[in-house]
């Protein structure tokens, strides 16, 4: 088939087997990309582009929508920095609501590299949940640049909520609240509803101030929890506060998914390709994200990079997939899903007309771990090539 | 007896073979390839399945790190100490322990077990089979060397933490070596017993080696600088930055034992972490292993080690080595395992496919011919 409509574009890229996600494979099609980094037009076949347009022939290669992780630590956790460059954890207060991912990403970090040779394109970065509130998150977009600011997608996209081992080690140790889950869990509560009884023109309060979109809906309060009775902590407290809920983790997650589904949050699960870390995580694997999947729970495959490193998100998805997802599921947990959780569905996470080129052109099946990533794009610009 | 047919066979010394039968009795492989099955022989057809033998990891705390117990689990490190060479992995060893599960469903047959790398004088490590009720009777070789560490931990954990020698990489060796000097002179019967020099003999007289944590290139070229000086055996364990001194490592001809790759660049050390290191030292000729260092790289998924250092430039085969053979030798258990040849235990893994392909599963792993796990269907 012949598309014979002229647009302005930049790029076209042809000869590709193209997984849009949002409408399935197409074998042999095309993408144009113009001139703002958007595309432009997807569909088989070839454009006739105007001339000027620059031309790339996959070679029948696979073309995919840029990789989309809902829950890491790049740029806040650098690459072989050591103690230097770990800015991911204000492990001070139970309570720090209004520190910034933004404020601690290191554009220069080894690990975004490493993030675009493996196709990722967007990560929502995250303060480590080792606080009660552990902060802001922001969806972060892989673009070359120099600047933390001018890698921003959206921001803010949630506060981080840490439930469990990690903050009743950290504060409990120190002879202070929390000790215990029902510690965790009053600190939480009685943040939220100080957050909705805040009147900023007495006096502001950027801790407050931080938790006023989750309180107003407008952004999901994103809760780490892995044992199953946390997870239900979570789902209590949410349901209290009538807050949007993602988990994060989310381990026995597969032992409750039904209540997960009936609750209506999302999950950012795992990562599954990980090392048993504490004792509330100790059952990872890709027995979670299928039983969620088939309760119906939106679910997205995630890294938490650099627990798992960010560049093995594709293979994690195969691995999914070999563990009984659809390749259409397991395509979609890596993609659109966690675009959505993110609250980034309108720019990223499909190939449809009118969202930003995020784009990779694997040389081979990208579920296989033997392949690579032959370039990343990122609104339009190639951001690595093999 | 048991005879397995059909299958595709990686002899990994000899070729592949298509349609081979493996034929096994007592324990052992008793023939490889064109082979008349008895009449009394249990046929297993492996039809359309690949046969591999048990995959070999020489560089693990499996049973020893604890992983999700916490404190009360963990027998990794004994920190007490800079230098603790009279303790011993076989002491520590939990049989029960989950990671052995993970080994046999990623059809890790044996495994290396090894204190942790806080002191630069750790202990004795082990070689054992990956199933057994007693630590005692899933030892292949025990001991198999001794551990010992440059670089960081040994500074964060002694200097930093403890106060105490060594807070600096001159200290790590000047610990070493004080160690081995005195191991050369111990004398018993003038000064009594010591355990740990008394371990130490074997590794002055190159009855086991010295297994030394070195990832940076400095560190690297260190151990080899002690282990010249000492005249004793060496293997170099993580030799992350190898790959940057692949020449000088070949032509000192100790075997390294590459990782954990499959992780992130978590300390300086590691900051040049890359899997393309593999591909290079082979080429420039050394011995090169893969590690996962579990539980450092979930043991769950061992055989991506070899599969992403084969796609980022060791050849397959070298990479199936480096998951059999090679750390077979390195362990000084070659004789029996590491490949698929009459003779040795018959540690056999039946995949569904090529390991390194995404899909591929264990079916089926043997160790010394019984059945140690299966998959659910």
């Amino acid at each position: 088939m012949k598309c014979t409509k002229e647009v302005s574009a930049l790029i076209e890229i042809r000869n590709a087997r193209i997984v849009t996600v949002a409408n399935g494979v197409i074998e042999n099609g095309a993408v144009l990309v113009n001139d703002r980094g958007k595309i432009q037009a997807v569909a088989p076949g070839s454009f006739a582009a105007p001339r000027g347009t620059e031309i790339i022939d996959a070679g029948g290669r696979t073309l995919t929508p840029g990789l989309v992780d809902a829950y890491s630590h790049l740029g806040l956790v650098n690459q072989g920095l050591g103690w230097a460059g770990d800015d991911a954890d204000e492990a001070t207060d139970p309570n720090t609501a209004h520190v910034r991912a933004l404020d601690g990403i290191y554009p220069f970090d080894a690990g975004l590299t490493d993030a675009r040779s493996g196709g990722v394109t967007t990560a929502q970065v995250m303060p480590r949940p080792t606080n009660v509130i552990g902060g802001e998150a922001l969806a972060l977009k892989l673009r070359q640049a120099a600047v933390a600011d001018q890698m921003v997608l959206q921001r803010p996209t949630g506060i981080v909520v840490g439930l469990g081992e990690a903050p009743k080690a950290r504060y409990g140790g120190e002879k202070k609240l929390p000790a215990t889950r029902m510690g965790i869990a009053a600190v939480l509560r009685e943040a939220l509803a100080k957050a909705q009884e805040y009147k900023p023109e007495k006096a502001r309060d950027l801790k407050l101030e931080a938790l006023q979109p989750v309180i107003r809906r407008e952004m999901p309060l994103c809760v780490a929890a892995h044992r199953a009775d946390d997870i239900v902590t979570a789902i209590r407290i949410a349901r209290e506060f009538d807050l949007k809920l993602i988990l994060l983790g989310a381990t026995e997650g597969y032992l409750i998914a039904d209540i997960i589904a009936e609750a209506g949050a999302a999950v950012a699960a795992g990562p599954s390709l990980a090392a048993r870390n504490r004792q509330e995580d100790a059952d990872p694997g890709f027995h979670l994200p299928l039983a969620l999947i088939r309760a119906g729970v939106p679910t997205a495959l995630v890294t938490a990079h650099p627990h798992l490193p960010a560049q093995y998100l594709n293979i994690s998805a195969g691995l999914a997939a070999a563990h009984g997802l659809t390749d259409a599921e397991a395509w979609r947990a890596v993609t659109l899903t966690p675009a959505e959780l993110i609250g980034v569905a309108d720019r990223v996470g499909s190939i449809e007309s009118g969202k930003d080129a995020d784009l990779v052109l694997w040389d081979g099946d990208p579920f296989e771990v033997m392949t690579r990533v032959a370039w990343t794009m990122v609104e339009g610009k190639v951001v690595y090539t093999c | 007896m048991l005879a397995i047919t059909n299958a595709r066979v990686y002899t990994i010394t000899g070729p592949v073979l298509d349609g081979a039968t493996v034929l096994v009795d007592g324990g052992k492989i008793l023939a490889v390839g064109r082979v008349d099955v008895p009449a009394e022989a249990e046929v297993l057809n492996a039809a359309g399945r690949h046969l591999l033998p048990g995959f070999i990891d020489p560089h693990t705390h499996v049973g020893l790190w604890g992983e999700g117990g916490g404190p009360a689990e963990y027998d990794g490190n004994e920190w007490t100490n800079a230098v603790t060479p009279q303790v011993r992995a076989l002491d520590a060893i939990n049989p029960r322990h989950v990671s052995f599960d993970d080994c046999r469903a990623a059809g890790v047959t044996t495994v290396q077990t090894l204190p942790g790398s806080g002191n630069p004088i750790g202990g004795e490590m082990i070689t054992i089979k990956t199933r057994g009720r007693t630590a005692d009777e899933m030892v292949l070789r025990h001991p198999s060397g001794l551990k010992g560490a440059f670089g960081e931990n040994p500074k964060r954990l002694h200097g930093q933490n403890n106060k105490r020698m060594p807070a600096t990489r001159m200290g790590v060796a000047a610990v070493i070596r004080q160690f081995l000097i005195k191991a050369s002179e111990y004398n018993p019967e003038q000064n009594g017993r010591d355990l740990g020099l008394e371990l130490a003999g074997k590794v002055l007289r190159r009855e086991m080696p010295l297994r030394l944590h070195a990832h940076r290139a400095d560190d690297i070229v260190s151990a080899i600088r002690i282990a010249r000086e000492f005249d004793v055996d060496l293997s170099i364990e993580h030799c992350t930055e190898g790959y940057m001194i692949a020449d000088f490592l070949a032509e000192a001809g100790y075997p390294v034992n590459i990782g954990p790759t499959l992780g992130g660049r978590t300390k300086s050390e590691t900051a040049n972490l890359t899997f393309r290191a593999a591909g290079i030292l082979e080429k420039a000729g050394c011995h090169v292993s893969l590690i996962t260092d579990a539980p450092f790289v979930p043991m769950a998924h061992h055989r991506l080690i070899g599969a992403i250092s084969a796609r980022e430039g060791m050849t397959e085969a070298g990479a199936l080595r480096a998951m059999t053979i090679n750390p077979a030798l390195t362990l000084g258990v070659a004789g029996r395992v590491g490949s698929i040849e009459a003779g040795k235990d018959a540690d056999l893994v039946l995949w569904s496919d090529y390991p390194f392909r995404t899909r591929a599963r264990v079916e089926a792993t043997y160790i010394e011919g019984c059945c140690v796990y299966q998959a659910e269907r």
